[in-house]
């Protein structure tokens, strides 16, 4: 039961991963990955311009493992800071 | 997992909006404050990069955009919002501010802008005069700096790993080079293209430092990022272009996966498919034709470069597309010596995109010489590549046509 967000890209290149217990989720951020999820035709990574940050987001729950890939612009803070171990 | 787009998308499509609007404007009204405001921004994003693609397509510039001449920069303030631009600090002529950050973006630029105009008679990143904007101190501890088609953007970094992106002349000049990207090949930002895409500012990132330092092929450090990475840090840099792979090997941010060989290459769906990583090799090709031709990089390996991704590529361009088209590009400008032309061929092929056919080179006969590697036609094949076929924009069929008909130089059997 856990959220395990990838960082990639940005002019670094360097890929950051963390991850969080499910349970430790405010409620509002509950609420706000499971609307990510939930859209129909998942979002993909890219965007235009260039060296921005792609995201890569595993809820691994009873359900199994659902992934989607985000860029930057649509991962709110509290998920992003999970890839650098916050 | 996701699908590569496909070859027709990506050729109607330069920048391809995979997210569609749909979705974003869903996003935009979903009642989550964060995602309402990203993806709003997202979405004026696409709708002004659309206009520029109309604008494109038609070949013809709004009167705004026409013609200006002369260096006209502004800094902007985020002060650790990600609202851009944020407040203006400095435009052009005014005072130094008492903010390092904003000195530099506005320096930084300039010199990139002075290059790009002393050595290739450009005129900004458009060609058009169009002002350089940059916005500082975005985000809380952002450790990043990007284009996002219309400016520059720069974080201060977390200040453990990342010190402040403006201070490095290196990384300012690869954020204006994707404008000028943007502008001409319209790489996209994806596989192949995308490494090229990154690539181009890569290359043309350490010309602009080697061009202020005023070092030759020899003197210069080959580095990106050199200058922004924070104290303790273990490597030299976050790439180094004449050796792919060896940058860095650090506790907490690894080691530097960048390959300097076709045979390397990086399969992967991270990173819009390796972009900053499969760029090490057509960055090392160029380091490689450089210190072969000798002396100041911008003299003659930069500007094959710079006319091959204003002239000679499209969205589309794979590394195979690109090495042939320098090899042509170096015997169209540098026609009184065939030596040139053999040394950026051999470039490509020491990193695995073309291969030698014969040990015993004909340096004045490079065409017979080199064909695209049988592991490139692989890999072209393996991630799909889209034809390479294309219809050139009305407006570069014009500028082709007006030039003698190109010869044939390689086997193009890539990627089918």
């Amino acid at each position: 039961m856990k959220l395990v967000v990838e960082r990639s890209g940005g002019f670094a290149g360097i890929v950051r991963r963390g991850e969080k217990d499910l349970a430790a989720l405010l409620p509002e951020q509950r609420a706000a990955l499971q609307r990510l999820l939930a859209a129909d035709a998942p979002p993909k990574a890219a965007q235009p311009g260039a060296d921005q940050f792609t995201f890569r987001i595993e809820v691994h729950d009873e359900g199994g493992v659902r992934s989607l890939t985000l860029p930057e612009s649509l991962v709110p803070s509290w998920l992003a800071a999970i890839a650098k171990g916050s | 997992m996701h699908k590569t787009p496909s070859a027709s998308n990506r050729k109607s499509c330069p920048y391809c909006f995979i997210i569609p609007p749909h979705i974003l404007q869903r996003l935009a009204t979903s009642g989550d404050p964060a995602l309402a405001t990203t993806a709003g921004r997202t979405l004026r994003l696409t709708q002004s990069l659309a206009a520029f693609r109309a604008q494109l397509s038609t070949g013809a510039l709004s009167p705004a955009a026409a013609r200006r001449t002369g260096l006209k920069r502004q800094v902007f303030d985020c002060q650790g919002s990600s609202d851009l631009p944020g407040d203006l600090i400095r435009s052009e002529g005014g005072s130094p501010s008492r903010d390092k950050a904003v000195n530099e973006a506005y320096d930084n630029a300039g010199t990139t802008w002075d290059f790009y105009n002393k050595i290739f008679g450009r005129e900004s990143v458009d060609d058009h005069g169009k002002a350089l904007v940059s916005s500082v101190h975005y985000g809380e501890d952002y450790d990043n700096a990007f284009w996002d088609t219309r400016q520059m953007v720069y974080g201060d970094g977390d200040r453990v790993l990342f010190q402040r992106f403006t201070s490095a002349l290196d990384v300012v000049a690869h954020e204006l080079t994707h404008g000028v990207t943007q502008f001409t090949a319209q790489l996209a930002y994806q596989d192949q293209q995308g490494a090229l895409n990154e690539s181009m500012s890569d290359v043309f990132g350490s010309m602009v430092k080697q061009w202020a330092l005023g070092q030759t092929v020899d003197e210069a450090d080959w580095l990106i990022g050199a200058a922004i990475m924070a104290p303790g840090f273990q490597g030299r840099a976050l790439r180094d272009m004449a050796n792919p792979g060896t940058a860095y090997d650090d506790q907490r941010l690894g080691k530097d996966p960048q390959p300097g060989h076709m045979r390397d290459y990086v399969q992967t769906d991270s990173d819009n498919g390796g972009v900053h990583i499969n760029s090490g090799i057509p960055n090392r090709a160029f380091v490689l034709a450089a210190k072969a031709i000798g002396g100041k990089s911008w003299d003659t390996a930069g500007k094959i470069w710079y006319h091959t991704l204003t002239e000679r590529l499209t969205g589309t361009a794979d590394f195979a597309k690109c090495a042939t088209e320098t090899v042509s590009v170096a015997r169209d400008l540098f026609p009184q010596d065939a030596t040139i032309a053999a040394k950026v061929a051999k470039a490509w092929a020491d990193v695995g995109v073309l291969e030698e056919t014969s040990p015993a080179a004909a340096l004045a006969n490079v065409s017979s010489v080199y064909v695209i590697a049988p592991r490139l036609r692989e890999v072209a094949a393996a991630v799909a590549l889209p034809a390479k076929k294309k219809k050139p924009s009305p407006k570069k069929a014009a500028a082709k046509s007006s030039r003698r008909a190109p010869k044939k130089k390689f086997r193009s059997s890539g990627g089918r």
